[in-house]
């Protein structure tokens, strides 16, 4: 507990400063009240509208009361959707949340088995086909290849939708681009590990006791190898929000990255504060997640 | 010992050879480029490249939807594409490394800031915060530099604070400090070049991750802008004709490819040659 | 045995008031998909999801005509005083019935200057809202509004009971219009499914259900089309057009909008304070070239004038000044400029058609004759600051439009409008008189001669009256038309 605490707590540092950036140059800069009202907008309703969102304070003032009502969980309210920002992210956040959780299961799924077959068939065929074919991976634009994978999948051989989030058949090329972006690190980071494990002293003894390969395999190498590859998913979790963002713009996929992207452009402070925190959020409680499936795989790692 | 399919000296020299063409490439860009990549000629749009029917080798890789030279674009693009990634690298080296020689070095209050704000920057989407800056200051190369670069600074941090911890305790560093030597001095006489290696290995790796966030960025409309020759740019605005002049996004995209390929090969490689432990194998 | 069965069916069609509804969904790929329904909220292609569910007073059709809608019929009683006879037994989607109040409520509360609405500009000059009886209501104008019908196409009548018991932003939530479709799921960012509403005033749609998704990567909205996700998509890339055609069952629909295409110069300092040099920029670009190779030749070019040719107040005497780069480098020398000189364009991104590639491509005709222009791609909300405080640089690319009436793109050149560079007095009162009479002809020699004041004096170079490209798959067999104003008109859509 106290340690779930002390990881907690760590996090409003970087986050307020963050959150003063974002303020401070997403309010100094274009103006949102012009943006919502078009062209057309006449001088009374722009005068009415930038009191309505506290425009007129000097930028200090509007920042303290902002984070005031932060302190009391109002994340304020949007201005394109005008409704709470917190729940314009959270009718979102669902969509990304799937889209990344399948994306991550995927490449952890087929990077891991690609990685341990790398790793027994060693410097022979099939390690040298899945490393090229990881490293090709890893040096591909993600944009790039959605837009491939629809030209292959839901055009020349019509069997899986272009495009939007309906059943599970839309999902598959989302998550397969996404999962492209991370699956080579896994294959490559399971590769090392494996093979640095296969060389321990304690794998030879457990031989010599006549252990079988497959259950050395299962009882002895992968519970070792397993930690960089789950320590791999906290570092890219960060990284996955990245590849999400573009995701969801080629697939037209309903998500809080193109939500924030939109809320950027159109500098709607609110959403993309509300964004920010909520994707954060995500992240931290995935490393925790993290260091504790960590911890229950391998016994020597103790929470601090 | 078995004999290998593809070892470390193999690797490293492949990718040594396709970043060096690239780098040369990029270099010689006024020499080489048959074509001005900025030149319009509205009526030879989208000319398909040499093998294909209609091809010619006035414009060997065709042209794209302003007429301009693919391949030309294509030369001139990989300098801006490298230049991009490399000094993003070296920035996030510097920010990177300085903080984690520091953290390592001094310990206490310091490590203790610096680390947990490493560990906490994890936390935030960098790519997000991109698009905040890029949105707002224009997609200039000096901005999109600093993006890049501060968002990849923490790898660095931590990384160098563990190896300075462990290389502190070596004899001959408590040697130069028991001798009156400065700190700073310790610091860049001793416990940098013991680094080097491992940081030139995820440097270059880094570099290619960079090359292909500008494209990302391209792809977002908030890359260098047009008309800007950058690999990014090109494959951006070639996905719009796709289906029309599929030669265009494709074959900046195996540029894109080769390079990186490149760069990575080098790095894993090198990561390998390195490590005496997989040295061994 | 197909022919005697479609035969069939219209025959039934001709006996039976009502075409039999067809079972099925309608899906249509949107490009620009707005963060709200509210018929306060939002741009102007809100109005493309607002009119699903709601009506207005008077519409616009798909070729910028004034249509009766909720009003049946209307008469002015004088200058000043508009009477409208409402349409008898419609119902609201909830079954109350529509009336006068409704029109009363909806035209007070978007008038109140405590209100936030944003068309509310558009209906500035009603004075007052009276019932007469339950179809009947007068509507009292400050001074003589010629402009009042189309602005009222703009307002959707929202239901005087829900809006007043809900609030104005809880109502939109869940939209309970006159219009031809019912409410069904507005999924933010994603899509918007209707359902047919079977009593509509204006007949019953023919199929089943709607969905309208939003799909802003140009290439993936193509591509649902091409796998037939979509029947009806919204802006086709022009590069893709042939990828379109060249399928067997599918069309492209084009028609030109009312978009007026332009680069404005910053004429309050040199060098486009001289009209010369605004002149020699006009005669470097070559746009007939550029409109066939950037925009496959649809749309138009415009007239040497601010509206395109559909819209009232089209001078159809004045012509596109000819391209003459060696007239353009005299003119320049003549002004001052052997040596050209360097200059910015600014634009966005993807807001009008290929507007990226138009400017690049004007750009380097520009460079040819000496008048070396780098283009600056802006960004949304930095554009909007800088249009404000009239910051936009040297020369900005623009589209105004004006679905159908020259004021509504002239305002943009007069001091009224607090956006313009280029100012003349005269164009400034001939703009106020032809927007406080109704005489019709008055107002078009108004404006014919506004048009001539532009083109002598070029307060920008007057590029292209842009086409509105719509992809559309065969089984869509009748009941669609590319709509001018882009507004999304799918009730007699039917489907095969």
């Amino acid at each position: 507990m106290g340690y779930l605490l002390h990881r907690l707590l760590l996090v409003p540092a970087p986050l307020l400063i963050v959150i003063t950036f974002v303020f401070v140059v997403l309010r100094l800069t274009g103006d949102p009240v012009a943006i919502y009202l078009g062209q057309d907008a006449t001088p009374e309703q722009e005068a009415l509208l930038r009191a309505e969102l506290r425009l007129d304070d000097p930028l200090p003032m509007q920042f303290l009361s902002f984070l005031g009502d932060l302190l009391q969980g109002d994340f304020g309210t949007s201005i394109q959707h005008r409704a709470p920002a917190m729940q314009v992210v959270a009718e979102r956040l669902p969509a990304t949340l799937e889209l990344v959780a399948l994306g991550l299961t995927f490449a952890l799924v087929l990077g891991v088995l690609g990685g341990i077959a790398a790793a027994l068939w060693r410097d022979r065929l099939p390690d040298f086909l899945l490393t090229a074919l990881a490293v090709t991976g890893q040096s591909m634009p993600s944009f790039w290849l959605g837009i491939l994978l629809i030209q292959l999948f839901a055009l020349e051989l019509d069997w899986l939708p272009t495009s939007g989030r309906e059943d599970w058949q839309s999902a598959i090329l989302p998550t397969a681009t996404l999962a492209a972006f991370l699956l080579p690190n896994f294959v490559l980071v399971t590769r090392a590990a494996v093979l640095e494990t296969m060389r321990e002293q304690f794998l030879a003894t457990a031989r010599a006791r006549g252990v079988g390969p497959v259950r050395a395999l299962f009882r002895h190498v992968l519970p070792n190898a397993l930690n960089p590859v789950v320590s791999l998913v906290g570092l890219q979790l960060g990284r996955l929000m990245g590849g999400a963002v573009v995701t969801e713009t080629v697939f037209a996929w309903p998500g809080v990255g193109r939500l924030m992207v939109a809320a950027i452009f159109q500098r709607d402070v609110p959403v993309v504060i509300a964004g920010v925190f909520i994707v954060a959020l995500t992240i931290v409680l995935a490393n925790l997640l993290v260091d504790l499936v960590q911890a229950a795989i391998d016994p020597r790692i103790r929470l601090r | 010992m078995r004999r290998r399919l593809f070892g470390p000296n193999v690797k490293v020299g492949l990718g040594l050879a396709v970043v060096a063409a690239m780098v040369a490439c990029a270099v010689l860009a006024p020499w080489i480029a048959p074509h001005d990549p900025y030149a319009q000629d509205l009526m030879a749009r989208l000319r398909p490249p040499v093998w294909a029917d209609r091809g010619s080798w006035v414009h060997p890789l065709g042209t794209d939807n302003f007429g301009r030279d693919l391949l030309s674009r294509l030369i001139w693009g990989s300098r801006l594409s490298i230049m991009v990634g490399l000094t993003a690298m070296v920035l996030a080296v510097s920010i990177g490394t300085t903080l984690g020689l520091l953290a390592g070095y001094l310990g206490g209050r310091v490590e203790q800031l610096v680390m947990r704000f490493a560990d906490a920057w994890q936390a935030i989407p960098e790519i997000l915060l991109a698009i905040v800056v890029v949105a707002v200051f224009g997609g200039g190369v000096p901005v999109l530099i600093l993006v890049l670069g501060f968002a990849g600074w923490e790898v660095y941090t931590r990384v160098t604070f563990n190896l300075t911890r462990s290389l502190r305790e070596r004899p001959y560093v408590e040697a130069a400090l028991a001798a009156g030597a400065r700190s700073s001095y310790v610091m860049w006489r001793h416990l940098l070049p013991q680094m080097a290696p491992v940081l030139s290995v995820i440097a270059t790796l880094q570099v290619g991750q960079l090359i292909l966030q500008e494209t990302a960025l391209s792809f977002l409309g908030l890359g260098l802008p047009p008309p800007t020759a950058t690999w990014g740019n090109v494959l951006a605005e070639g996905r719009e004709r796709l289906w029309v002049a599929p030669w265009i996004a494709n074959l900046a995209g195996c540029a894109i490819i080769l390079l990186v390929l490149g760069i990575n090969l080098l790095g894993n490689g090198l990561r390998e040659m390195l490590d005496p432990k997989r040295a061994e194998r | 045995m197909r022919r005697t069965a479609a035969a069939f069916a219209a025959l039934l069609a001709f006996a039976t008031p009502v075409a039999a509804q067809q079972r099925g969904q309608l899906v249509v790929g949107a490009a620009i998909f707005t963060d709200s329904i509210s018929p306060a909220a939002g741009g102007y292609n809100t109005l493309s999801l607002v009119y699903q569910t709601w009506d207005p007073l008077v519409a616009r059709d798909h070729e910028d005509n004034i249509v009766p809608a909720l009003a049946e019929r209307w008469e002015t009683l004088s200058p000043t005083h508009w009477r409208f006879h409402l349409r008898r037994n419609v119902k609201w989607h909830d079954g109350s019935p529509f009336t006068a109040e409704d029109v009363k409520f909806t035209v007070e509360y978007v008038t109140n200057p405590r209100t936030i609405y944003v068309r509310k500009g558009r209906i500035a000059g009603i004075a007052s809202v009276e019932v007469v009886d339950p179809m009947t209501v007068d509507i009292h104008t400050t001074s003589p509004a010629p402009l009042l019908l189309r602005g009222l196409a703009d307002i959707a009548i929202e239901q005087k009971a829900i809006t007043e018991r809900l609030g104005p932003a809880e109502a939109a939530r869940h939209p309970i219009g006159t219009g031809p479709w019912r409410y069904g799921e507005w999924i933010s960012g994603d899509r918007y499914d209707l359902t047919a509403n079977r009593e509509y005033w204006g007949g019953a749609p023919r199929v089943e259900r709607l969905r309208i998704r939003t799909i802003a990567e140009g290439s993936t909205r193509v591509a649902s089309l091409l796998a037939g996700e979509t029947h009806i998509i919204e802006e086709v890339p022009v590069d893709l057009i042939p990828s379109v055609r060249q399928r067997r069952n599918l069309t492209i629909d084009a028609v030109e909008s009312s978009v007026s295409l332009v680069l404005t110069f910053d004429t309050r300092s040199p060098p486009f304070n001289d009209v010369r040099v605004r002149r020699a920029v006009d005669m470097a670009i070559n746009k007939p070239l550029i409109h066939q190779q950037m925009l496959e030749g649809q749309g138009s070019v415009l007239d040497g004038q601010l509206v395109t040719r559909g819209t009232f107040g089209h001078n159809p005497n004045l012509r596109a000044r000819p391209y003459d780069p060696e007239g353009a480098r005299a003119l320049l020398r003549e002004a001052g400029y052997p040596a050209g000189f360097d200059t910015r364009i600014n634009t966005l991104s993807g807001r009008y058609l290929s507007d990226v590639d138009i400017v690049n491509a004007a750009a380097g005709m520009m460079r040819a004759v000496g008048v070396r222009a780098s283009v600056n791609v802006a960004e949304g909300a930095v554009w909007a600051r800088m249009d404000r405080n009239k910051e936009q640089g040297p020369i900005y690319q623009v589209g105004w439009f004006s679905v159908g009436d020259a004021d509504f793109n002239t305002v943009w050149y007069t001091e009224a409008s607090r956006r313009n560079y280029w100012t003349n007095a005269e164009f400034d009162r001939l703009w106020l008189e032809a927007r406080s009479t109704l005489d019709e002809d008055a107002r078009r020699r108004a404006y014919h001669r506004m048009m001539e004041i532009m083109h002598e004096e070029v307060p920008s170079v007057f590029l292209f009256g842009l086409p509105r490209i719509y992809g559309r798959s065969n089984r869509v067999v009748a009941g669609w038309r590319p709509p001018r104003d882009s507004l999304l008109r799918l009730h007699q859509v039917e489907l095969r």
